[in-house]
């Protein structure tokens, strides 16, 4: 997903992921922190914020519902915290011969919230659901690799803001998907895809249940999940209360019989309740107690960090918008101009990773380094290579970056970086709103260098490839376009042996070094903090605080 | 006095729709999209994106969703937030929380104020009057939020003898204490300050002298005749407090994470909703100006040269 | 002091010291001083005055602004504030116990039932807060412990016998809902509430127009004679004098120049400075012609000069006068005068 910073993101995700479904039941009896005896039961109250859509899976992209959305429903897959693999949760087996079918067996007596079982067609309809454009789901475009996908999309000139006015598309059920059985259903994607089973992890391939389609808008304030939790109440903008589902079948169930999660407006109001004890979790750690590490004396044994899947990067507009940057070693210069790890200690008081490549460490595929060079701190090499080029044609280096957030420090001090190291003037264009932003970014308009960032839909190193630099890709702002890159993704997503298909999209990544399309900056961190009444926090590779381990002392 | 009370009424309304207006095209003027952080980070779909435009008016010229949105108030509608939850009902449910909060400092101000305003007055350039004019004068130059996060980690965290946030949608009394206390500290100081003044002024006054030509004794001339004079501009700012205290104090509550109109303020500010800020920002003015009127009759009941008519 | 109305008392809530008056002597002001002690320095306000007050006599004190009369009042009521008033000598006894020496709550116990003042302005006089009728009500509420409907009873009657008209429906306004006239009866009213034996009436008429001045004098003679106090009366007006006094004490930079009958200093005075003010009072037949005023400004009260203290603006003066002070001597037999040149000005 493409991103402002992490820290929103973080902040956002906070109490709910805190809500720690019950993993990983006592049988491999994994533990990450070394814990006192964890008991069964119990509740915890946590910190929240306010979900911003009702709570139905297709719908909500955004980190405050999902966290309630990934305790309150299953899927076929879950991830592990500590690896971020791929586990089957209520698929029984994921096959295909030819990565383009898939037959997806699912395990049986799965129950809903609500007593009914879960069953292929529960599936089936909440993807179509899901993809049917006008039904304005937010996370539609997950549906997209699946066959007869663009029929369900709209195409109305009527109004050039909403395709969908006056218009209604083709079908409402994707040709791709075919229920077999109660328990079997069919997937054909229109092009190979190596990763599909890590992809349907993500909370848009949760089934609904029966009830969701009789009333949409009533499900998205009660949702029905087969999750380890059910959600109790959510009183809006105050609190949400989820408990234990008694009848989850999966591997994945809660130890907690309740989570009490409470909204918060203020980082440090929440902050506070934690070092009082009177909060067991929280995911935001305010700058206030980043500084100097004061958190880690504030909370011994009380806290954890841990890389997530976000990535954050500067990309270099397309050749034609703005042929000042076009030549590769003029890129390389500049990213080899940026002191990472200065700026990671002095504005993000090291709650960042330098990076090494543009993958994120967290996921299955990474390899470290493949940046090479061109991603370590060398002003006089810097120097040497842009004199290679010619030297910088304009007058000076700009870097863009949406205002509403807090970007404004580490957009100046990597243009001082940059300028100190080359020679170059270099500023730290501030553009009114992120909306703005990637409006300019999105109609070619943006000159120079702009920020981006890029968060994990599923943790696999495709999504940090594909979406972005793929010819024409829907995130692809720099128009990179390599037929090379290209052809290793088409030959990776062939692949039938998920190590197979790695090598190959890290052979692609590595073309990346040599272009250049845009400098990767720094992985997130999240900072997450509990009271002494808890333990087994485990942070995930999004982020978020694992519900299974989570537990009272 | 009724034509009086009606007329002020009727005058309510242009000024309501005029604040409103205001507010209205200043919030929806402002660079800052409501879409921003519905659909995480990537922006939305154009399908939902036209969805919400639609409902939310966002597609109409500006005068034309002001115009929509007065029909809606006129009817008791106030919209939606963002997150489809009737702003109304959200008011309703933190309007007592917040009035709760004023009253409780209120009274915290209040008493402690005149108390000490009172003593000052009578005991002029003592070490108390000294005390208490350098306090006051500091504790008016702090900003709110230094005081009430100060107070929240010594008090709350590090001595525990206040709770560190409030944050249950029916808060206790004792909850309340803390940011009751900081809320009115500010006001505190206004408070006895003064009424230090006022007293001061009045015991120079002749029926002062008048009534100890009367033989009355001292407690009776200063504690009844002249304080009875040196309250009035106290009470009528202490009516104005209320009313300022009812409009959230969006500090306040978001340091100690209370559910009440001003923290809704808060989120819905940082959130971008307009509709909520409008909407709550309107009933802050309505609420502010009847409090204004019912000050202004209170005047003119402690003060009989003053008249309504 | 015998009371001639028909009041209810219960419990009396005066401490039960009685005065009475020896041979009609009410009041006996022997040399008084009073000095403000400002930080720029000591002010003699008041410099060495005795007086004596009868009952049924009246007596005007009479001077420019700044000549010690209104002091010479509160020292009396013992209203000064001190600091930064002093008292450094002298006597004020009323019959026959000395007010100085008093406790201050005894002393307090005085002012109302005993010894009453009313002031120049009534409507700053006047808490604007409360009613009338409860301002003059206090007086029987809080020093005789009436309760407080008989307590408005009185005030009522008091309201109708200061000639306020539809008292009984006015009790409860508030002072500035009246006229300046009516607002003056009711401080009249409030002061003659516990039937004191002495009045002292501040300037009271300064700040009303003349014919209200005519009734309100007149309403004070009346007071006066029916209850045989004993009256002084502050002005610096010689007209609103003359009706009401039997004499006149004449003060000029803290001291009396003259006393005198009232008949006796108009026809005759026997200070110039008394003769200046006399002859300063505008006359119709005049008209055209400059006013006749007496040149220069009263002393600073910090630097009194030497010798006679008007010596600078008095058209007699000579070296005498600018060295020795004129002491008040009996001129004439009842009258006194502090000039060393008496007795030409009396025959002048």
């Amino acid at each position: 997903m493409r991103g402002t910073t992490r820290k929103v993101a973080v902040a956002a995700l906070s109490a709910v992921a805190l809500l720690a479904a019950g993993c990983g039941s006592g049988e491999e009896g994994e533990t990450d922190t070394p814990a006192a005896e964890a008991k069964t039961g119990g509740e915890i109250t946590v910190r929240g914020c306010n979900p911003e859509n009702p709570l139905i899976p297709q719908n909500t992209t955004e980190t405050c519902g999902g966290t309630v959305i990934d305790a309150v429903f299953s899927k076929l897959v879950h991830y592990e915290p500590e690896t971020a693999a791929p586990k089957n949760d209520i698929a029984e087996s994921i096959e295909t011969e030819d990565n383009q079918t898939f037959t997806v067996k699912l395990k049986q007596g799965y129950k809903f919230h609500d007593g009914t079982e879960v069953k292929a067609k529960n599936f089936v309809d909440a993807w179509n659901y899901g993809a049917y454009a006008p039904n304005a789901q937010s996370s539609g475009y997950f549906m997209e690799p699946i066959e007869g996908f663009a029929d369900l999309q709209c195409a109305g000139t009527a109004n050039p803001e909403d395709p969908c006015e006056g218009f209604t598309p083709k079908a409402k059920e994707m040709t791709g998907l075919k229920v077999v059985d109660d328990h079997t259903f069919t997937i054909k994607t229109s092009e190979k895809v190596s990763n599909l089973p890590v992809r349907l992890g993500y909370s848009a391939f949760s089934p609904l249940p029966d009830v969701f389609f009789a009333d949409p808008e009533a499900f998205g304030d009660k949702p029905i999940g087969s999750g380890p939790f059910k959600l109790d109440s959510w009183t809006k903008e105050q609190a949400i209360v989820l408990s234990k589902f008694a009848d989850y079948s999966g591997e994945f169930g809660a130890k907690l019989d309740k989570i009490n999660y409470k909204i918060y407006q203020d980082a440090d109001a929440a902050y506070n309740d934690v070092l009082a004890n009177n909060l067991d979790a929280t995911d935001e750690i305010p700058t206030s107690a980043l500084i100097d590490d004061k958190y880690k004396t504030d909370l011994p044994d009380r806290n954890a960090q841990k890389e997530e899947g976000v990535i954050q990067t500067v990309t270099f507009a397309p050749v034609n918008v703005d042929p000042l940057y076009a030549d590769p070693k003029i890129r390389q210069a500049i990213s080899m101009a940026i002191d990472r790890e200065t700026i990671i200690k002095q504005i993000f008081n090291g709650t960042r990773v330098p990076a090494t490549g543009w993958v994120s460490p967290v996921v299955d595929g990474y390899k470290a380094d493949q940046c090479g060079e061109f991603c370590k701190f060398d002003p006089a090499k810097a120097k040497a290579l842009l004199q290679e080029a010619g030297g910088f044609k304009g007058d000076k280096i700009t870097l863009a970056y949406n205002a509403d957030a807090a970007h404004k420090d580490w957009t100046e001090a990597t243009c001082n970086s940059i300028k100190q190291a080359l020679g170059v003037e270099c500023a730290a264009v501030g553009v009114v709103d992120f909306a703005t932003l990637r409006q300019q970014v999105g109609d070619r308009k943006q000159k120079g260098m702009f920020r981006t960032g890029w968060q994990m839909d599923y943790p696999s190193i495709e999504n940090f490839l594909a979406p972005i630099y793929k010819t024409g890709a829907s995130s692809n702002d720099g128009d990179y376009s390599n037929p090379e890159f290209d052809a290793l993704l088409t030959e990776a997503a062939a692949q039938q042996d998920p190590a197979a298909a790695n090598a190959k999209y890290q052979e692609a990544e590595a073309l990346l070094a040599a272009d250049m399309p845009s400098i990767p900056l720094w992985y997130g961190k999240a900072t997450v903090g509990w009271s002494d009444k808890v333990t087994g926090v485990k942070i995930t590779a999004f982020g978020t605080i694992d519900y299974s381990s989570l537990a009272l002392k | 006095m009724g034509t009086y009370v009606i007329r002020r009424l009727l005058q309510m309304i242009p000024v309501i729709l005029g604040a409103t207006f205001l507010i209205f095209t200043m919030v929806f003027a402002l660079p800052g999209d409501p879409l921003a952080g519905k659909c995480g980070e990537r922006p939305c779909p154009p399908a939902y994106a036209a969805a919400f435009r639609e409902k939310y008016n966002l597609n109409d010229p500006l005068p034309i969703q002001y115009g929509k949105y007065v029909g809606n108030l006129a009817q008791g509608d106030f919209g939606e937030t963002t997150n489809g939850i009737k702003v109304i009902d959200q008011l309703k449910a933190r309007y007592p929380i917040t009035a709760q909060l004023a009253l409780m400092a209120l009274a915290f101000e209040a008493i402690i104020g005149i108390t000490v305003g009172v003593f000052t007055g009578i005991r002029r350039g003592g070490f108390l009057d000294n005390l208490v004019l350098i306090s006051t004068l500091v504790v008016i130059s702090i900003p709110v939020f230094v005081v009430g996060g100060l107070s929240q980690y010594f008090l709350g965290v590090r001595l525990g003898l206040f709770p560190v946030t409030v944050t249950s949608a029916n808060p206790t009394f004792y909850q309340l204490m803390l940011p009751a206390m900081v809320l009115g500290s500010i006001s505190l100081a206004y408070i006895s300050r003064l009424t230090r003044t006022s007293l001061v002024e009045n015991l120079r006054s002749d029926y002062v002298r008048t009534a100890t030509a009367k033989g009355l004794r001292r407690r009776r001339a200063v504690g009844l005749h002249a304080l009875r004079n040196s309250l009035i501009p106290v009470v009528t700012f202490i009516g104005f407090d209320f009313g300022f205290l009812l409009g959230g104090a969006i500090v306040t509550e978001a340091i100690f994470n209370i559910p009440g109109v001003g923290g809704y303020l808060f989120r819905s500010i940082r959130a971008r909703d307009g509709a909520s800020v409008v909407g709550t920002v309107t009933v802050l003015v309505i609420v502010f100006l009847f409090v204004n009127l019912l000050v202004d009759l209170l005047y003119g009941l402690l003060d009989p040269r003053i008249s309504h008519d | 002091m015998t009371t001639t109305q028909d009041t209810t008392t219960p419990s009396d809530k005066t401490s039960g010291v009685t005065y009475t008056p020896e041979d009609g002597l009410l009041l006996e002001v022997e040399d008084l001083y009073v000095e403000f002690h400002t930080p720029d320095g000591i002010a003699t306000a008041i410099n060495g005055v005795s007086f004596d007050l009868h009952q049924g006599e009246s007596l005007a004190i009479l001077g420019e602004s700044g000549s010690g009369k209104s002091v010479t009042a509160q020292a009396i009521m013992g209203i000064l504030d001190m600091p930064p008033a002093v008292i450094p000598g002298g006597h004020i006894r009323y019959c026959g116990q000395d007010l100085l020496s008093m406790p201050e709550d005894q002393r307090r116990r005085t002012r109302g039932p005993e010894v009453s003042m009313i002031f120049q302005d009534a409507l700053s006089s006047l808490n604007p807060v409360f009613p009338v009728g409860w301002q003059i009500a206090e007086m029987f509420r809080m020093h005789r412990g009436v309760n407080k409907s008989d307590a408005l009873e009185q005030a009522i009657r008091l309201m109708e016998r200061v000639q306020i008209p539809a008292a009984r429906d006015r009790v409860k306004a508030y002072p500035h809902q009246f006229s300046g006239g009516m607002r003056q009866r009711i401080m009249i009213a409030m002061a003659i509430a516990l039937d004191p034996a002495v009045l002292i009436a501040d300037e009271p008429t300064t700040a009303l127009d003349v014919t209200v001045q005519a009734q309100i004098m007149a309403l004070l003679d009346e007071l006066q004679q029916e209850r045989q106090m004993g009256l002084i009366l502050i002005t610096h007006d010689l007209g609103v004098v003359a009706d009401v006094a039997d004499r006149i004490a004449v003060m000029y930079a803290g001291r009396f120049v003259e006393k005198a009958d009232v008949v006796e200093l108009y026809s005759a005075p026997a200070h110039p400075y008394t003769r200046g003010l006399l002859e300063s009072i505008p006359r119709l037949d005049q008209k055209g012609q400059t006013l006749a005023a007496i040149g220069g400004l009263p002393p600073n009260l910090m630097r009194i000069p030497p010798g006679c203290p008007f010596n600078p603006r008095c058209r007699r003066a000579e070296d005498v006068c600018r060295r020795d002070r004129p002491e008040l001597r009996e001129v004439v037999p009842g009258r006194f005068a502090a000039c060393h040149f008496a007795e030409e000005v009396i025959n002048a």
